[in-house]
């Protein structure tokens, strides 16, 4: 018998809903990152004082999380959709409950409980505070009103949301094993991402070159730094987020130890800080030659 | 005078159920403050809710707010009227400023003379204008553990406020905190579409009801909701002749995160059922908020009962759903259990020197190493020898599970596993003892919990504590004020428990001596004064929870001599002897012994009794003398020796009016102050200092 809606459904089903509710529907942004909240709708959307209403698939990378394709539950990329609202309405619970609805998942047929969990990233020096979202007792959603991004105090508030898509889709499903999710009627995920996910594994765990990510860490940084000076902080903060997955691809590779851990990781945030400058600075100036 | 009901509730997005109950603790104070300070009289108010609404309500709350007499004072009485009888300006612009009539005003007498008073009536305000100020700083007055902010007004909350609803009588209350304006609306579930509700009066039993009402319903008090939680889970575990292991932080939490709980029961896979029992009830209870299910030899069953907000609607399928996470997290601590099980303790205890305990105090090895060896010597003071092979066993290895897969993902756990793995493969008695006193080595785990069961469990967590102590100590660390990151208070508290309700026959001095040696002579007398000093304050505590005057420990001066049980049985004398006038009396005497002999420098140790000239002299060695020795006694006993100090009052007293001891005859006046020095000795004998307290 075949459970629930197929994984690309229900990534239209989403897109379908979040653009009723008023989001721009945009694709996912072309480079790696680790996490949604990456994305530069995100980070440079949580900045700005105007209203924003984004809704995304994004692919994230966790280079130390594949398995070669080999763990049900276990992968290096996945997927996430991401909704960012701001100002978040007043029934945004409701919204999100509705959402659920929409993929097939009748809150009033299961136990929703939303588990206090206040959401951080060392790396952007953000924090936020929300929930993790049990469905059933399992974690399928992350809810976070932003209150920092890099350092800075947020203020109008933008509300997160993120899916994990493959989680929800395996609930839907009944699958116990991620590449036997059915991503459309004749096609499965071992058909779409197998491949990628053995190839990547190996890749990140035996194949990248130490030395060379080193240099490229040095070389985003001071790329980064320079953009920044100019005002440029879109192709800056790409510099950011390429050097944090030539980090991920470090640590992947365990050539990180402890304290070089803690420096990257404080480099990471520093460039994020020099970007979030340099786009306030530059909406600041705009205001002023207005 | 009439009187209505006020209701509040403040309905807000999903709090933190660790948030809830404070909250309500909070409302309720916050509340009873307000109406006093608005001078409005009431019946009762109570505080109540869930995660999403707290509420107020209060019973017969007067229409309006006491009148107040208030006295205006003015210029002097002479000023009243001038020479022609007229007001003057003075108190005509007096009385008008107060609203009065010339004629109104009164002349009071006062301690400067008579003066013009204006004696004002004002008139209480009506209740129902004072609340929504009220209102507001019930809402906004709230405190929570973390905050945030998430509109305009940038109001600081636990979680955003998305209704108010505030009556008195059947009228609303209008008021807006943070963009949200009150009325008479509640909500029904969240997950249930969050239906609107009005509420026609500030009636408790109605609102109640009203939302009881509802399908599915929401039991909005605690109290009801615990009953429902509790025969829920029984009921599900009755069913499968069973019982549900109803842990009270569990249920506690429980309520405090749902509006309607609904237990859903399910099995479990029995290959879990071979993992240590606390494992699986940690990773229940800890992380999926499931009660346990045991039967009646109170065994673990393989059932979880899971409990959801709401209806039982669907219930099968979203029991499907709680078993997948179940077992997804079970087979996980199987996984790491079986992992740990085929490394062993030993290859464990190898890894122990590649992580650090405190740096500049070494690894972990280095302190397993310690605390093996503090062990042992605490096993030898209390001539326990038997056990000094199971202490050492336990002592080096009671750090070894910090390095397993186990403890990795449940720090909790720490210890416990240990013991389980020793007991795995325990094979001697010592192995045996040595397992349970590792099992047990953190015990006590709280202030009020209990210590460990055995005596070796008690050494080891004994010698363990002290080493984390003097270790911190050795470094700086030592906590000041109200910061101790590393937790040191309740380590030293646990320590002053360990002796003093074991009764165990070890001074602080000894104790000290004993972990100055294991760390090699780096703790210097300096560090170990300061522990010492930190324990001091410690055993204050311990004995005030034991019901004891804390003061009185400044009169042990030789507290750190003597085994803390001796230290309570001298306070204890103490407080008793304390009360008698001849007792104070003669404290009063030795005090003035004490001031004599500060004053001196070098004395001669003994008394020479051919040299007691006068009969006041002789009478007081004598007495001195007479007094009976007393140490490592029982209370009763010190308490007898307290009581005979009295009998050094007259004699003191006589010394004082008839002996001089600043005489010109250097032989007589040091064999004067030797006389002295023998009574402060024998009035200390005892190890407490009768003169300080």
């Amino acid at each position: 018998m075949k459970y629930g809606m197929n994984f690309q459904d229900i990534i239209a089903a989403l897109n379908n809903y979040w653009t009723k509710q008023g989001c721009v529907l945009v694709q996912p942004y072309d480079l790696e990152k680790g996490a949604g909240t990456y994305n530069p709708e995100t980070f440079f959307g949580s900045l700005t004082q105007k209203p924003v209403r984004r809704a995304y698939v994004e692919p994230c990378r966790r280079p130390a999380d594949g398995r070669y394709g080999e763990n049900p539950n276990r992968l290096g990329k996945y997927y996430q959709y991401q909704v960012i609202l701001k100002p978040a309405p007043e029934n945004v619970q409701q919204v999100y409950l509705n959402s659920l609805k929409a993929i097939g998942l009748d809150p009033k047929e299961h136990d929703v409980r939303w588990i206090e969990d206040d959401w951080q990233s060392p790396t952007l020096g953000a924090s936020g505070v929300g929930w993790e979202i049990w469905l059933d007792g399992m974690e399928i959603t992350q809810f976070t009103y932003f209150q920092n991004m890099a350092g800075y105090s947020l203020h109008p508030i933008t509300a997160e949301i993120t899916y994990g898509l493959e989680r929800i889709a395996m609930y839907c499903q009944k699958v116990d094993n991620v590449f036997d999710l059915r991503w459309n009627d004749s096609v499965t995920y071992r058909d779409v991402h197998h491949e990628q996910e053995k190839q990547f594994s190996h890749y990140y765990f035996e194949e990248t070159n130490v030395a060379h990510l080193r240099r490229y860490i040095e070389e985003c940084e001071a790329e980064c730094y320079a953009l920044c000076k100019k005002g440029l902080y879109l192709p800056a903060y790409d510099n950011t987020m390429k050097l944090s997955q030539y980090f991920n691809m470090l640590e992947a590779r365990g050539a990180i130890s402890v304290s070089d851990r803690t420096n990257n990781i404080t480099k990471i945030r520093n460039l994020a800080k020099a970007c979030a400058k340099a786009y306030v600075d530059s909406v600041a100036a705009k205001e002023e030659t207005k | 005078m009439t009187t209505k009901n006020a209701l509040l509730e403040i309905g807000t997005e999903h709090l933190p159920a660790r948030f809830v109950n404070p909250a309500l603790t909070q409302l309720k104070t916050l509340t009873e403050t307000l109406l006093a300070e608005k001078q409005l009289a009431y019946e009762q108010v109570e505080t109540f809710g869930t995660y999403r609404r707290l509420v107020v309500f209060v019973r017969g709350l007067a229409d309006k707010a006491a009148d107040i007499q208030k006295e205006v004072k003015g210029p002097p009485a002479k000023l009243l009227k001038d020479a022609n009888g007229n007001f003057t300006p003075q108190s005509a612009g007096f009385a008008q400023k107060n609203g009065l009539k010339p004629t109104q005003l009164v002349i009071q007498e006062t301690d400067k003379g008579p003066f013009i008073y204006a004696n004002l009536k004002i008139k209480g305000e009506k209740t129902a204008k004072l609340l929504p100020e009220i209102f507001t700083r019930l809402v906004t007055g709230l405190e929570f553990a973390k905050n945030m902010v998430w509109e305009e007004t940038g109001l600081r909350y636990g979680r955003p406020i998305r209704s108010l609803m505030g009556l008195y009588g059947d009228k609303v209350i209008k008021f807006t905190v943070a963009g949200v304006t009150a009325g008479r609306t509640t909500h029904g579930l969240l997950s249930y579409g969050n239906k609107p509700l009005k509420v026609a009066t500030a009636d408790k039993d109605a609102y109640v009801q009203l939302l009881k009402n509802q399908n599915p319903p929401i039991l909005v008090l605690p109290q009801d909701r615990r009953a429902a939680l509790i025969q829920s889970v029984t009921a599900e575990a009755a069913a499968r002749g069973c019982r549900a292991d109803l842990d009270e932080l569990l249920i506690q939490e429980t309520v405090a995160f749902t509006e309607h709980p609904v237990a859903v029961c399910g099995e479990m896979d029995l290959k879990a059922l071979s993992l240590p029992r606390l494992l699986i009830t940690t990773v229940l209870k800890e992380q999926l908020k499931m009660f346990p299910v045991v039967n009646k030899q109170n065994e673990l069953e393989p059932y979880f009962i899971a409990v959801r907000d709401g209806s039982s609607a669907n219930q099968t399928e979203v029991c499907s759903g709680f078993k997948k996470v179940m077992s997804a997290r079970l087979s996980d601590a199987v996984f790491f259990f079986e992992n740990d099980k085929k490394e062993g303790l030993e290859t464990f205890h190898a890894k122990l020197k590649n992580i650090q305990f405190l740096a500049g105090v070494g690894t972990l090895a280095d302190k397993a190493l310690r605390v093996e060896k503090l062990a042992r010597l605490i096993c030898e003071m209390r001539g326990n020898t038997t056990l000094t092979h199971a202490v050492s066993y336990a002592g080096l290895h009671c750090y070894d599970d910090l390095a397993s897969h186990v403890v990795y993902e449940f720090p909790e756990l720490q210890g416990y596993m240990g013991g389980q793995y020793a007991a795995l493969t325990a094979q001697t008695g010592d192995e045996k003892i040595a397992a349970k006193a590792m099992e047990q080595c953190y015990w006590p785990l709280t202030s009020t919990s209990e210590l460990p069961q055995t005596e070796a469990g008690n050494i080891v967590s004994l010698a363990g504590k002290l080493d984390t102590l003097a270790g911190n100590f050795l470094i700086g660390q030592i906590p000041t004020g109200s910061e101790d990151p590393f937790a040191l208070r309740r380590q030293a508290f646990a320590v002053v428990r360990i002796l003093l309700e074991n009764q165990w026959n070890l001074s602080v001095r000894a104790l000290l001596a004993a972990v100055a040696d294991v760390y090699n002579g780096q703790l210097t007398p300096e560090i170990q004064a300061q522990l010492a000093d930190f324990l001091r304050q410690r055993v204050s505590v311990v004995l005030q929870e034991r019901g004891h005057n804390p003061v009185l420990l400044a009169a042990v001066s030789a507290w750190q001599e003597l085994p803390l049980t001796q230290v309570e049985h001298l306070i204890g004398a103490l407080e008793t002897v304390q009360t008698s006038p001849a007792f104070a009396a003669a404290a009063e005497s030795a005090k003035r012994v004490g001031n004599i002999l500060k004053k001196s420098a070098a004395l001669p140790s003994r008394v020479d009794e051919k040299l007691l000239e006068l009969p006041a002299e002789q009478a007081l060695y004598q007495a001195a003398r007479a007094l009976p020795v007393c140490h490592a006694a029982t209370q009763a006993q010190y308490q007898q020796a307290f009581t005979h100090l009295e009998t050094l009052k007259e004699p003191l007293a006589r010394f004082f009016t008839d002996v001089m001891v600043n005489v010109s005859d250097e032989k007589l006046r040091q064999n004067r102050l030797a006389l002295l020095a023998f009574v402060q000795q024998q009035l200390r004998a005892t190890g407490a200092d009768i003169t300080a307290l």
